[in-house]
């Protein structure tokens, strides 16, 4: 099906040279340790914690209204310790996650209120749920569809969980997203 | 919209089964669509989904599929972690006190006061490990194993009470095999005649080789034949024993008993208290490769390396059937009212496609017959052969004996009349760099029903009717043939250079929307 339209105001959004579209009312701490490569779109309600650690975002990243994007830490004996964060090309993150991940890698898709403990891992074309709570230091390999169970399925060339061209579909949909994500029409 | 919602758009599959187009295959030599329930699964490389490693099969094989470094929580089944935790080292005693560490205040054994106790002693510390499940918080320490020196590599087997019978019925049971199968040789051997094209001296004079060696003196020649070894077979007894007393008196503790999960993922002895759970190796995941299971190519094969996403063989049918997105319907759906439904249709090939929309299959001769098909692209017999899983297992996937294709019928599911497309129309190749040309269009003349047109992609205008009979609520299925023009780049015959075009279709089912309440 295709995506529909989804409109912002010329208010609300800032739209950045390299095509960055960034909501006013998120709060991007430390954003001198963010870096957006670009066609990324922060909507309303996000969190980036950038004054933690560094946060980047590869090219057509989508970060829905209401998530969190937080460095993880680890303890040492010492205190504790934030890692930076990186996250790939062709990336959704949904409505209220939580990702605190070490990495996310290209075309993986989160969905609706997943919390993602600190230090996991995810690699390249996976699915997390809706609601699926992954407990910290999770590895999900490429191809695998972590469900809200607790539970990871899949793999590359099992067509039942996540489609054998995830990345093609992760890429056409992250870019249609962009393509809709419209200013509101002057009237 | 979400990515994750289920397409409107079905396409059904050559088995009669409805998938979209997502879930569909498509062999370039059959050529036909293919679903997951009509491919061979074949397993391409086995890896550890925790660490990544890429373990050989045969290497697999000799592990029991598990990954040698990563451990499971026999609680929960997910992955433990290595913990670091510092202990005091008390010198001189040799004894190694297990001390208390901050992760953990309450697993550790000892008291902290028995470290401290002895003053005179240097206070050192050692690096001490303990596996430790992040998900819910089961440690090794819980069921007393020992913390280790290093953090992987040196974690005690959980030896079952039965191993050393099972491993003497494994010898057992493969001596069987090895003798049965050498018996089954000599007796092919004695009865098949003798293969020599020109019969040597020794067979015409009666003299063997067994015989002269005989006379000579030698032992004979032989191998040692294979002797089953002979185990203490299983007794059977009648007594089981008695419970135990306090099964009576002692009041259950629901924790304190492992579920069946948890018991099934320790087949070996099948704890019923959770003190004897122990961590579980690991399974490894695989990668597969999909085969048509009528022409046995690959669909799908991707490569070795566990992190890498890449494909060696990759026939996905979106990239070479037309793509039907279903864009919206004109008018409120209504039983029996006339309404028209906007479709995107995109070419994914390198080639023009001409395409038409039929309410009814198009006659027999417009289309190519299968086996016309595969006797243009004759496929090399050696291309299926030399698939090293066939030959070593042995599997009859040999050409002749392959699964016959079930004809099904596709189940129509449509409720709706649509109304054909009165031409044809081109659907242009698709051209990567188009998308950073002008949008400039030229005006040509192009049928009513094209609504817009840009590049790959063309915006049509379908029109239909709901039946009239439908109640409210109910969603309405359009269903339609798509013919379309497809260029066989695989022509394996030599005299043939040039690729050569087919028409082909497929059957297409979209769910335009519930019909709306009748005001």
């Amino acid at each position: 099906m295709e995506i529909g339209d989804t409109y912002y105001s010329k208010d609300e959004y800032v739209e950045t040279a390299s095509g960055n579209k960034v909501s006013r009312h998120t709060v991007l701490c430390g954003s001198q340790n963010i870096v957006l490569n670009g066609k990324v779109i922060v909507q309303s309600g996000a969190i980036i914690r950038g004054d933690l650690a560094n946060v980047r975002a590869g090219r057509y990243c989508v970060i829905s209204k209401d998530s969190v994007i937080r460095p993880p830490y680890k303890q040492f004996s010492k205190g504790i310790a934030f890692f930076p964060m990186h996250i790939g090309d062709h990336v959704f993150v949904g409505e209220g996650a939580v990702v605190s991940a070490a990495s996310v890698g290209s075309c993986v898709y989160i969905g609706k209120n997943a919390i993602i403990g600190r230090r996991c891992v995810i690699k390249d074309c996976c699915i997390i749920e809706d609601g699926a709570v992954l407990p910290p230091e999770t590895t999900v390999s490429s191809y695998m569809r972590y469900t809200a169970k607790g539970t990871i399925e899949g793999g590359q060339g099992n067509p039942y969980f996540v489609p054998a061209a995830m990345q093609d579909e992760m890429v056409k949909y992250t870019k249609a997203f962009y393509e809709h994500f419209v200013r509101t029409p002057a009237i | 919209m979400s990515f994750m919602q289920p397409s409107p758009v079905k396409y059904a599959c050559s088995c009669g089964i409805l998938n979209p187009i997502n879930k569909l295959f498509f062999c370039r030599h059959c050529p036909k669509l293919r679903c997951g329930y009509c491919v061979c699964t074949e397993i391409e490389s086995h890896f550890c989904s925790n660490c990544l490693e890429n373990i050989p099969s045969s290497e697999a094989r000799h592990k029991k599929n598990c990954c040698a470094n990563c451990f499971d929580c026999p609680c929960c089944q997910h992955t433990l972690s290595a913990r670091a935790a510092n202990v005091p080292v008390v010198r001189k005693s040799e004894e190694t006190k297990e001390g208390e560490s901050k992760e953990s205040p309450a697993a550790a054994g000892t008291p902290p006061a028995t470290a401290s106790s002895k003053p005179s002693a240097i206070p050192t510390t050692k690096k001490i490990y303990y596996l430790s499940c992040l998900s819910c918080r089961w440690t090794t320490r819980d069921v007393g194993i020992p913390d280790q020196g290093v953090a992987s590599g040196t974690w005690p087997e959980n030896e079952c009470l039965y191993q050393a019978r099972f491993n003497t019925l494994v010898d057992y049971y493969q001596s069987i095999v090895l003798q049965e199968k050498q018996e089954k040789l000599e007796f092919m051997r004695r009865k098949a005649p003798k293969q020599h094209k020109f019969p040597s001296l020794t067979d015409r004079t009666g003299l063997t080789v067994s015989l002269i060696r005989r006379q000579i003196g030698w032992h004979e020649k032989s191998i040692p034949k294979a002797k089953a070894i002979s185990i203490p077979p299983a007794e059977a007894t009648a007594d089981v024993g008695s419970l135990p007393e306090d099964i009576f008196t002692e009041p259950l503790n629901l924790r304190n008993i492992t579920t069946i999960a948890q018991r099934h993922g320790q087949p070996g002895d099948q704890p019923t208290a959770v003190s004897n759970l122990y961590p579980q190796r690991r399974s490894l995941w695989i990668k597969r490769s999909l085969r048509c299971r009528q022409c046995e190519h690959n669909l799908i094969k991707p490569e070795y390396h566990p992190t890498s996403i890449k494909y060696r063989i990759q026939l996905f049918a979106s990239y070479h059937v037309p793509e039907v997105l279903m864009v919206r319907c004109e008018q409120p759906l209504q039983p029996g009212k006339a309404n028209a439904i906007l479709l995107k249709l995109s070419n994914p090939t390198m080639y023009d496609m001409t395409i038409r929309i039929l309410s009814a299959l198009p006659p027999e001769e417009a289309l190519i017959s299968p086996e016309a098909f595969q006797q243009a692209c004759k496929i090399k017999e050696e291309v299926v052969t030399s698939s090293p899983l066939v030959r070593n297992t042995g599997l009859t996937l040999s050409r002749q004996n392959s699964t016959r294709e079930v004809k099904r019928e596709v189940e129509d599911v449509s409720n709706a009349e649509i109304v054909p497309l009165e031409s044809e129309f081109v659907l242009s190749q698709r051209d990567d760099s188009k998308e950073f040309d002008e949008d400039v269009q030229l005006p040509t003349e192009e049928p009513k029903f094209i609504v817009w047109r840009k590049g790959n992609k063309v915006l049509i205008r379908l029109q239909f009717t709901p039946a009239d009979e439908l109640p409210p609520n109910t969603d309405v299925m359009l269903g339609f043939f798509m013919q379309y023009t497809y260029v066989n780049t695989v022509s394996n015959a030599s005299d043939k250079k040039e690729p050569t075009t087919h028409a082909l279709h497929s059957r297409i089912f979209i769910n335009a929307g519930a019909i709306e309440k009748a005001n």
